[in-house]
């Protein structure tokens, strides 16, 4: 989230620069598309979606206004299009990590990778608006702050948001067996 | 949850800063006595620090291999974009001997037996299909296997998605558009290594197909979803590694053109 390099390749981009362009995609793919996964449950979801954000954002790159973060209107571009995602798949239940990501690595870590599906589960669990907050604060790493301008919210929103969030969350794991002592 | 409703908003904001890091050095000190004071404060604080310890350990998904290449591919930049016209020729001077040729009202009339594609146990070369005009038919098991690449796409005119998918020998292009006006969709497999199997319908359209040299043509309208199937040599045990060409044409124009498969 380099606010001033980021502007210097969005102008770039501006002006026709497909370098700049890629140097955006390189940065915000990954975390574009995980922020999606967690919020969709399923990888091929979550890639659909990545495609969409970029294609929106590089197709509306030159109403973009300087004087916010590319990285905020980035990542409201992508909790938008999961929430939109989620809509358009309204009669089927979100898939799990489970389902999306049948497990192939070594025997040792399979355990671990348990774990995260439980997690991952727990988040399916909390209603999109809750969601929305624990992926910005847990899996983009946002804060408060960031994450008050990328929902439009105000950050005592996003604080409390957060901590009801996280109980929830909380008790879903303890009730499912998964605690950390 | 009980220990929480006793909580106030304010206790709440402390913990959930001190846990994200986010305290003024005076609210840290004000966090600090009241971990020291209530037991209650310091058992949701472990909690609270636990569970986001866990949220940590969540890995990071890597992006499929297609995604980057399939985005770059497909962003146009506003600059780019106003001069990208000339790209219309391609196709455009085949295309209306051709459809007219075709014609959508053989749709109806010309049912040729896409039943054919599906059902003939012997793949249609592109040089046996040649000039094959029909209507396509059901089949469930299309857009399956491994996807290889996916492009999506909003002209204003139309809009769609497009996966390139691979089990066993077939490669399976599940095609899905969504079209203000008639679309003419081509699909080049020429000089490919790859023979036209078949097509699978999955709306209730009257599509007009036709393989001619290596070229699938597909002409619809509205909304329309439905799989192409070409079968790769037998010989062949690598992964796919070559990329087919796509053309979308409304009123015999070029609308929106793309690669998909692997162009690394």
């Amino acid at each position: 989230m380099h606010k001033d390099s980021d502007a210097a390749l969005v102008n770039d981009c501006k002006r026709g620069d497909r370098r700049a362009m890629a140097q955006l995609i390189n940065q915000y793919e990954r975390p574009v598309y995980n922020a999606a996964y967690r919020i969709l449950g399923s990888m091929e979801d979550a890639a659909d979606v990545t495609q969409t954000v970029f294609l929106k954002a590089f197709e509306h790159i030159a109403d973009f206004d300087p004087e916010f973060r590319f990285f905020s209107w980035i990542y409201r571009i992508a909790i938008n299009e999961s929430l939109n995602q989620i809509k358009k798949r309204h009669h089927q239940e979100p898939l799990a990590d489970s389902q999306a990501s049948p497990w192939r690595g070594p025997e040792e870590d399979l355990e671990s990778e348990r774990l995260c599906q439980r997690v991952q589960a727990a988040l399916m669990e909390l209603n999109e608006e809750y969601r929305t907050v624990v992926v910005l604060k847990h899996i983009t790493g946002c804060s408060y702050q960031q994450i008050g301008e990328i929902l439009q919210l105000p950050e005592k929103t996003v604080k409390s948001r957060l901590y009801s969030a996280r109980q929830i969350m909380k008790q879903t794991l303890k009730n499912d067996g998964t605690e950390r002592s | 949850m009980n220990k929480q409703n006793h909580i106030d908003q304010h206790v709440q904001d402390l913990l959930n800063g001190g846990i994200d890091g986010e305290l003024s050095a005076e609210e840290r000190k004000e966090l600090d006595q009241l971990l020291n004071s209530s037991a209650t404060v310091r058992d949701l604080n472990d909690e609270l620090s636990a569970f986001c310890s866990l949220m940590q350990e969540l890995p990071e998904r890597e992006p499929p291999q297609y995604l980057h290449n399939a985005i770059t591919r497909q962003v146009r930049l506003p600059l780019e974009a106003s001069t990208a016209t000339g790209k219309n020729a391609i196709l455009g001077a085949w295309l209306p001997t051709h459809w007219l040729r075709v014609g959508f009202g053989f749709a109806a009339g010309l049912a040729i037996t896409v039943g054919v594609y599906e059902m003939g146990s012997q793949p249609i070369s592109p040089e046996d299909a040649a000039n094959m005009v029909g209507t396509v038919i059901q089949n469930p098991d299309a857009g399956q296997g491994t996807l290889l690449d996916s492009i999506k796409f909003d002209t204003g005119l139309m809009r769609g998605k497009v996966e390139l998918r691979e089990k066993d020998h077939l490669l399976l292009l599940d095609v899905r558009l969504n079209s203000d006006v008639p679309m003419e969709v081509t699909v080049d497999f020429a000089g490919k290594g790859l023979e036209f199997e078949g097509i699978s319908r999955m709306q209730n359209q009257t599509d007009v197909v036709s393989v001619d040299n290596g070229v699938i043509n597909i002409a619809s309208n509205g909304e329309q979803h439905y799989a192409i199937k070409l079968r790769r040599d037998q010989d062949v045990h690598e992964p796919f590694s070559t990329t087919l060409a796509l053309g979308f044409f409304a009123n015999n124009t070029l609308v929106y053109e793309a690669e998909i498969g692997k162009s690394r």
